[in-house]
């Protein structure tokens, strides 16, 4: 085993030399024991296509070094394979890193305890104690949230590592190929994580992990396919790389302006952005070989790059100066200068010249086959970043866009905006915010930083309104520049540039439209959209995403989300498809500077009635019978009567949220609140929600699935959670997310509380702590509180005894759902919350006609009336005239 | 047997509410119950303990989610 893995990472430091030569004679290299890819995250690794397979490979790399260095104990099918003395070190007892002051692992994070990694023969630096994180062999990074470098050390780990888990004291991160994908793509270059990651961590850095990072940062995110004055450029600090991808015939026929012109660099056609000229007069005499030696000095970083240099005269490239990337960006370098000095060079160690900026090597594409080119990099494993230089594009007609004075854009809202625009130029990626920290204000920001047309995607036709309403709020759009595209609403675009928002649903609707439909839809294709905005993108499976880009064209993509989770693997092609994710917010932080409102998680469990349970127990129960029984259990009614009475008197504002139509009537019927599910129509919902709003009579309210998403109420404080959608984690999350607004009574304390009422001894529980994984992933704690339902007076309650009990069993044994199902689901297609296989679109509906009805005549006549008096007719033509 | 009274021997489970009727529920299965006492109490044999005891665990154990390990 420990052979094979040794060859597996030989193999791996080839194919950065082989480049696109593929790895199919290599195959059996790959080939691990199949009992190790139970240890790999399938959610991760399941990109189509083969970056994914070459993302899985390298996973299986580490995984292998794992299971060869014995480091995960817990798994005692590796341990037997492992040399004697790594079986001797297991069988050790004690958890890993307990053995000096770190206590904090224990008391802040369980799941460690769950696996046991045994880390012993890791040694301690000195200062470990001034250093914030630990690095394990498997590629997991734990960081001390209580040291003083946390913010920096976060700041750094958050672009390189997918965080796992981030509770209050200990945080876990994981590198994966994505993460480190995007880490590249914000301009953090492989010696600079391993350097950075080696001067943080209280050990030294794993030779697996530094093997793991060096492979996977190889090839990503060296080529960037960049868009200025309309020509699209392959560009790339490395003309190594240029170099192996021009191997590729598809890519060396898509070259513009090759053979001709081999010795001498090509001119740019338009002069605007390449400073060849600036650069030192290199294109005048002998350009080629000065300046792709200049330019492969710069990436010296890179080695074995050296034996190909001699080569270099003959291919041509144009030469730029790298974009440069803001300071802000830059601050992990500072860390790794700080510290003990005795680094010899710190400026070559960075990858930067000591005499200035970067420079860039390039080579021009024809535009019609950019798409070709891009599929061919993404084969040869040197997938294409897409930058949008948007202030040299002259081409696209500028918006008038601008933040209003008065704007306020917060610390991490800007932070993530650096992320995107960190060398000038916008970068396609994905920004995690959570709900009600303002990720349509960072949208919006993004939108006029780029001021060229843009084009908004959401859910539904509610989110649409209320996009418009923010450009409209934060920025000095003009309302002609503006418009929505819903089944509802059909605005004309502006022909220059401007703002469309639109539904996913409305783009990639394949059926007949209407014809005004129609005419947009066509603006829509031709427009060169310079900036698409994708909001609560998670919703999207990649298949749709795939249909709304084959529609539209956009330089830019940006896609917002606060759950980056779905239980399906749809989601995982994203990071493909629009890019990697630039920047993920901490929840906590963000609680904590007060951003978000310090909620309190309470999970109160409710025990089953005997009667219910009898019935829940019953052979021949279907699950859906048994999910309607655990809803409506009476002791869950009478815990959320007692909290809501307790809430009214406190003057809050709640809540209640019920997935099961049949069972939130019930609790709406006999508590008397107003409710809203798929069937109430528009304006008594918005008449409801405005009520909520003002009235400090009605304090409760009900909502079905319907508002999980997409309802913005700040002025809630309060969730309590009858039934649920199964173990959606994205549910909780985005239900929590109703209540996060920051609010005002701000006093330290917990100002806003979220109930789940969970029925004991029922698959609610598992359902209950799947659902709430997320959540305490990103550091909230669940309160369990067992004693609610009896801690309230019976006889207030109203279902105080047996008998109203059992009527309710009646009730509910004998419910018929199946039509309040419909609505809700017709409801939710019209909204697009969930975008999947089971829209019910384009179905057809029969009906019984005649056709006369079908051609008007069958109501009313057609009929011409004329006001004026009737014209004086000659008598002569008198019988011309028809008597009216 | 002239007195009406009959002995039977057996362990008393005093349970919270669904537990016993979890039990009841088994009784169809094991024939286990040999008196059914109130809300919380219920007398069932002696050599079927051991089987509710497994079933009980499972049910427990079903309704538990554990966290996959990445």
């Amino acid at each position: 085993m420990i052979g094979r893995c040794h060859d597996f990472r030989f193999c791996v430091f080839h194919g950065r030399h082989r480049g696109g030569g593929g790895f199919d004679e290599d195959e059996d290299a790959y080939l691990v024991p199949s009992d190790w890819e139970d240890d790999d995250d399938d959610e991760d690794w399941n990109a189509g296509g083969t970056s994914g397979r070459r993302a899985r490979d390298l996973q299986k790399n580490l995984t292998a070094s794992r299971g060869a260095k014995g480091a995960a104990a817990s798994s005692s099918g590796k341990g037997k394979t492992a040399s004697k003395q790594q079986q001797k070190q297991q069988q050790r007892a004690g958890a890993a890193n307990t053995d000096d002051d770190d206590d904090d692992d224990e008391d802040g994070n369980d799941s460690m305890l769950m696996n046991l990694k045994d880390c012993r023969d890791m040694q301690l630096k000195p200062q470990h104690t001034d250093r914030p994180i630990w690095v394990l062999p498997d590629g997991h990074i734990y960081l001390e949230a209580s040291s003083p470098y946390y913010h920096q050390a976060y700041d750094f780990l958050v672009a390189i590592a997918e965080p796992v888990s981030r509770p209050e004291f200990v945080h876990e991160y994981k590198l994966t190929p994505y993460s480190l994908y995007a880490a590249v793509a914000v301009s953090i270059d492989t010696d600079s994580i391993v350097k950075v990651l080696n001067r943080l961590s209280k050990t030294p850095v794993p030779d697996s992990v530094e093997t793991f990072i060096r492979a996977c940062t190889v090839s990503y995110g060296k080529a960037k396919l960049v868009l200025k004055h309309n020509k699209h450029y392959i560009e790339s600090p490395f003309p190594e790389v240029l170099r192996e991808l021009l191997k590729n015939p598809t890519v060396s026929q898509a070259r513009l302006g090759e053979e001709e012109e081999e010795e001498v660099a090509p001119p740019p056609k338009t002069g605007g952005t390449n400073k060849t000229a600036a650069a030192g007069g290199a294109a005048a005499s002998g350009a080629g070989s000065a300046a792709t030696a200049a330019a492969a000095a710069a990436g010296g970083a890179r080695g074995g790059g050296g034996g190909a240099r001699g080569g270099a005269a003959g291919d041509g490239f144009t030469l730029t100066d790298a974009p440069q990337e803001m300071d802000v960006n830059l601050e992990y370098k500072e860390l790794a200068r700080e510290g003990d000095g005795d680094d010899a060079d710190p400026d070559v160690m960075m990858g930067t010249q000591p005499g200035g900026a970067l420079k860039n090597v390039a080579f021009r594409v024809k535009n019609s086959e950019v798409e070709h080119v891009k599929k061919a990099a993404n084969d040869m494993e040197y997938p294409l970043m897409e930058e949008y230089d948007f202030r040299n594009d002259t081409l696209n007609p500028p918006l008038k866009i601008d933040l209003k004075a008065n704007t306020r854009i917060r610390a991490y809202q800007e932070k993530s905006l650096s992320k995107m625009f960190g060398n000038g130029r916008a970068r396609s990626g994905i920004i995690v915010l959570p709900c009600g920290a303002g990720k349509t204000l960072t949208g919006v920001t993004a939108a006029s930083t780029i001021k060229k047309s843009c084009l908004v995607l959401c859910t539904s036709g509610v989110s649409v309104l209320q996009w418009k309403y923010q450009f409209q709020l934060w920025t000095d759009i003009a309302e002609k520049d503006i418009s929505c595209f819903t089944s509802d609403i059909k605005e004309a675009i502006n022909e220059e540039a401007g703002v469309l928002i639109t539904t996913y649903s409305m783009i990639s609707f394949a059926g007949q439209r209407s014809e005004i439909a129609k005419k947009i839809i066509d603006t829509i294709t031709k427009r060169e959209w310079g900036f698409m905005l994708l909001d609560e993108v998670h919703v999207v499976p990649a298949r749709m995403f795939r249909k709304v880009l084959s529609v539209c064209n956009a330089h830019c993509k940006l896609g917002l989300t606060a759950t980056l989770v779905r239980e399906d693997d749809l989601i995982s092609d994203l990071n493909f498809l629009i890019g990697p994710k630039l920047y993920e917010a901490n929840w906590m932080d963000l609680t904590q500077s007060g951003y978000l409102a310090n909620v309190q998680c309470v999970e109160a469990w409710c025990p089953m009635t005997a009667e219910f349970y009898s019935e829940y127990l019953k052979p021949g129960v279907t699950a859906r019978q048994k999910q309607l029984l655990y809803i409506m259990n009476p002791n869950k009614f009478r815990t959320c009567e007692y909290l809501v009475r307790t809430h009214m008197e406190r003057n809050d504002k709640v809540i209640i949220f019920g997935d099961n139509v049949f069972s939130l009537k019930k609790f709406a019927t006999i508590l008397q609140i107003p409710f809203i599910y798929g069937a109430t129509p528009e304006s008594e919902r918005s008449r409801i929600l405005g009520t909520f709003r003002v009235n400090p009579l009605v304090n409760c309210i009900g909502l079905s699935k319907v508002g999980d998403t997409s309802i913005d109420i700040p002025e809630a404080n309060v969730i309590i959670q009858i039934s649920s959608h199964f173990g959606s984690r994205r549910q909780e999350a985005q239900r929590l997310g109703r209540i996060l607004r920051p609010k005002s009574n701000v006093d330290g304390g917990f100002n806003a509380f979220f109930y789940t009422l969970v029925s004991t001894d029922t698959s609610e529980m598992y359902y209950s702590s799947k659902r709430q994984q997320y959540l305490v992933d990103q550091g909230y704690t669940f309160k369990v509180v067992t004693d609610l339902a009896n801690a309230s007076d019976r006889s207030q309650s109203k279902l105080p005894d047996r008998k109203s009990e059992l009527r309710v069993l009646q009730e509910t044994l004998m419910a018929k759902t199946d039509q309040e199902e419909k609505d809700e689901k017709k409801m939710l297609d019209r909204d697009m919350d969930d975008i999947g296989e089971g829209s019910a679109r384009g179905t057809v509906m029969r009906r019984k006609g005649n056709l006369g009805a079908l051609s008007g005549a069958d109501g009313s006549r057609y009929m011409e009336y004329d006001s004026r008096p009737p014209p004086k007719k000659h008598p002569l033509f008198k019988s011309r005239y028809v008597k009216m | 047997m002239s007195t009406g009274y009959r002995s039977s021997k057996g362990v008393l489970i005093t349970c919270d509410v669904p537990t016993k009727q979890f039990i009841m529920s088994l009784d169809a299965r094991l024939a286990c119950v040999v008196s059914d006492l109130d809300a919380t109490h219920v007398f069932v044999k002696k050599d079927s303990v051991k089987e509710i005891q497994r079933e009980l665990e499972q049910l427990h154990e079903k309704n538990v989610y554990v966290r996959p390990r990445t």
